[in-house]
């Protein structure tokens, strides 16, 4: 990918200028190193040679000076053709620039002789002139470093643009493949962005699908829980409707029937017709019988006293009649209802949770005292039925153990009306139920008795 | 998005530790070095007392008490024949004194070796140099000598003009009459000769400085060499004096310089060009042993011997 294709990023990884600025002092010193090396190892090498050479000329001039020595002991130093001539003879030789013949207190012997002006810097390198082991002077040779430093200078160039190559190598080839894997990454890292972006884009999708879907579910789950509602309330206004049919025709007329037949008997068996009168008899018993079954039908299909007294009444007849019992002692907190009360659903299943936990208590929670509560508030009715009782363990019972039914059957009807049913106990510490209901109605006048009749 | 490095805000004090790194490598390596340098360089200064001693330096070399009636004397080459024979007779005047002459050891080297007092007079054949004048030393002149081009006596040739001289020590004259190659001998820089002659004609001394830059001729260290090189080499020709050839009697002849032979009446009169002085020097005013053996060669005896053996003793006579 080249670098027009890609542009550098505003937030670029920057490893280039990362490794440019460590490369720099790094490559200075390596321009330094290379540059300098070379001339300095010739420079060294070239002075070293020298002052070897040197040395080994000025023993080599004081051992001849030492034999000249011999045969004149004194004058030695004042003959300067002699002198010349050892140091001439030495003085041709390459890297030699001056030999100088010094007596033993330190002092130079002149010689006659042309001095070549010698501007430059001379390394001096000496050598002892003895006779018998006793030093009587010294001949020091001068080597000029002017080559040696010219040569060091002279390499010098090369060395600096072999340095400078090697450098600019060194750091513009890891430059380029850093800059190149750098394209590389921010390619990469756009890919990943975009590929981010996507996936937060899909990842919004599908929260907007979960949404819109949990929506639609929970939307069809109000559809359904008001369905189950509406079910339950033409279930309940229909049995209730059905018990009043029978309460009303067939019981009126069994009971007219049952009348009319204790009439027959009577009157059979004033006049001695016992086997009319044993007929009518056993009929009166069927119809007993047929009333008996019809006002227990009546009373599963919805509790008639709803319809003679109303919720409240039926309640606190309730509680009236469990109060009954010397060792129990209930207070009731009934709320008034609307003059057109409640729908006939909600008022069963009311009743039928106070008649059931009230049951409960009478039969297993050996409680002293219990207290009832309807209560009304914006939309919704609540019942609450507490007693000091022993309690219970709340922890659900294992599937197919017995007892329960009671409560899993107070908390159906409870949430098929769309309401709730809370339960806290504990053992030891009583029991304490709360119904919260929602005032659903069939029809918008609330009677819904009289939309199932319709 | 942050950029990707790690150590993003640390980098400009570890960049700073880098370049300070750097810097201190580059330190070392320059101290380094220097070092090592210098170490293989060593002292470039001069490493010796250049000048002369003056006589209350510790270092001056005055020389161990020598006996007395004992006269030490050493120089120039030209002088030494003539001293030896003067020495000779003022030994034989003053048998208890005894004059020794060392062999050659130069001009340059007579005037310091009396100046260092190692020995009681120097022998020199040229003017002192101006360096030489000015350590203070007493010069006492002798004889003259003239200065004289001499021949193997082969050499057919019996005179030569100052521009065939110049023209042999240019390279430019290469043969004698008879065709002979001509073998030209050189003293070295300094020579007395050499110096009476270039200081008699310019273009010798132009010529002769030159061919000793370019090594043209053969050059002999010694008078000793010279008096073998002149008798043994045919075609050779070198500048010697007159008294040392003819008080020794080397087989050497000296060519007249345009027709005039070199002698005493040629050398006054000014008709022959070229001509040294020979003279004593010392560190102190000559008295005692050596007053005396400078008066014997002032005395009418010394300068007649030193007249019979080519030289003009000095002072002239009046």
């Amino acid at each position: 990918m080249s670098a027009a294709a890609s542009p550098v990023r505003k937030d670029s990884l920057a490893l280039r200028r990362y490794l440019d600025a460590r490369m720099l002092p790094l490559v200075v010193l390596l321009v330094v190193l290379v540059a300098l090396s070379a001339p300095l190892a010739y420079f060294t090498l070239t002075a070293g040679t020298l002052r070897t050479r040197a040395h080994a000329t000025a023993a080599q001039v004081a051992a001849a000076i030492g034999r000249e020595i011999q045969a004149r002991p004194v004058l030695w130093r004042y003959d300067d053709s002699d002198l010349l001539a050892q140091i001439e003879a030495h003085s041709q030789q390459p890297g030699i620039a001056r030999i100088e013949v010094v007596d033993r207190t330190g002092v130079r012997v002149p010689l006659p002789r042309p001095h070549a002006a010698v501007a430059d810097t001379l390394l001096w390198e000496s050598a002892p002139i003895s006779i018998d082991e006793q030093v009587v002077g010294q001949v020091w040779v001068g080597a000029p470093l002017a080559d040696a430093r010219a040569g060091a200078l002279l390499l010098l160039l090369p060395f600096g643009v072999l340095g400078f190559g090697l450098a600019a190598l060194v750091f513009f080839i890891p430059g380029r493949a850093i800059s190149r894997a750098e394209r590389r990454i921010d390619a990469l890292i756009t890919r990943l962005e975009h590929s981010q972006s996507a996936l937060a884009e899909l990842n919004r999708t599908l929260e907007q699908q979960v949404a819109d879907r949990s929506s639609e579910l929970r939307a069809k789950e109000q559809r359904l829980r008001e369905l189950s509602s509406r079910a339950v309330l033409l279930q309940e206004a229909e049995r209730r409707v059905i018990a009043r049919e029978l309460h009303d025709s067939a019981g009126q007329a069994l009971t007219a029937i049952r009348i009319n037949l204790q009439i027959i008997a009577q009157l059979e068996q004033a006049s001695g017709n016992e086997r009319i009168a044993g007929l009518a008899s056993r009929t009166l018993t069927i119809t007993d019988a047929t009333l008996e079954e019809i006002r227990r039908a009546v009373s599963m299909l919805g509790p008639a006293i709803l319809d003679d007294v109303g919720l409240v009444a039926a309640i606190q007849r309730l509680c009236d009649d469990f109060g009954e019992r010397p060792d129990l002692r209930i207070d009731s907190d009934l709320a008034e209802l609307p003059p057109d009360g409640l729908t006939a659903a909600i008022e069963s299943v009311c009743y039928r949770v106070a008649q059931e936990a009230l049951t409960n208590v009478a039969r297993h929670a050996r409680a002293n005292h219990v207290r009832v509560a309807l209560t009304l508030g914006p939309g919704t009715v609540r019942l609450e039925i507490a007693d000091n009782g022993r309690g219970f363990d709340p922890s659900p019972r294992p599937r197919g153990s017995p007892g329960g039914r009671g409560l899993v059957g107070m908390r159906e009807r409870v949430e098929l009306l769309g309401g709730t049913l809370r339960i806290a106990t504990n053992p030891g510490g009583g029991t304490a139920i709360t119904v919260d209901l929602p005032q659903v109605t069939l029809s918008e006048d609330g009677d819904d008795t009289a939309l199932v009749v319709a | 998005m942050p950029t990707a490095d790690p150590d993003d805000a640390e980098s400009p004090a570890s960049l700073a530790a880098l370049w300070a790194l750097v810097a201190v490598l580059l330190v070392a390596l320059t101290v380094a070095a220097i070092l090592l340098v210098r170490n293989i360089v060593g002292e470039t200064t001069t490493p010796f007392t250049v000048g002369d001693v003056p006589r209350d330096s510790p270092l001056y070399p005055r020389s161990t008490p020598r006996p007395v009636g004992v006269l030490h004397l050493a120089g120039s080459g030209s002088n030494i024949p003539l001293t030896r024979a003067l020495a000779d007779s003022f030994h034989a005047r003053h048998p208890d004194a005894h004059v020794v002459v060392f062999d050659s050891i130069g001009d340059a080297g007579g005037v310091l070796a009396a100046y260092d007092d190692v020995i009681d007079l120097g022998l020199v054949s040229r003017p002192l140099t101006a360096h030489e004048a000015g350590l203070g030393l007493f010069v006492s002149p002798y004889a003259r000598v003239p200065v004289v081009v001499a021949v193997h006596l082969d050499v057919p040739d019996q005179s030569l003009t100052v521009p065939e001289l110049v023209d042999i020590y240019a390279g430019r004259k290469t043969t004698w009459r008879d065709g002979t190659p001509i073998v030209v001998l050189q003293r070295p820089r300094g020579d007395a000769s050499h110096l009476a002659v270039a200081s008699a004609s310019p273009e010798f001394a132009a010529v002769n400085e030159a061919a000793f830059r370019e090594s043209r001729w053969r050059v002999v260290d010694s008078d000793q060499a010279m008096q073998e090189a002149l008798s043994l080499i045919p075609g050779a020709v070198g500048l010697f004096d007159l008294g040392v050839i003819t008080l020794q009697r080397l087989p050497v002849r000296p060519l007249a310089i345009d027709d005039i032979p070199a002698s005493e009446a040629s050398v006054q009169s000014g008709r022959y060009p070229f001509a040294k002085d020979l003279a004593f020097v010392s560190v102190e005013e000559p008295g005692g042993l050596v007053g005396d053996l400078l008066r014997h060669v002032n005395e009418g005896d010394s300068r007649r011997m030193m007249r019979s053996s080519g030289y003009i003793p000095l002072p002239e006579d009046q």
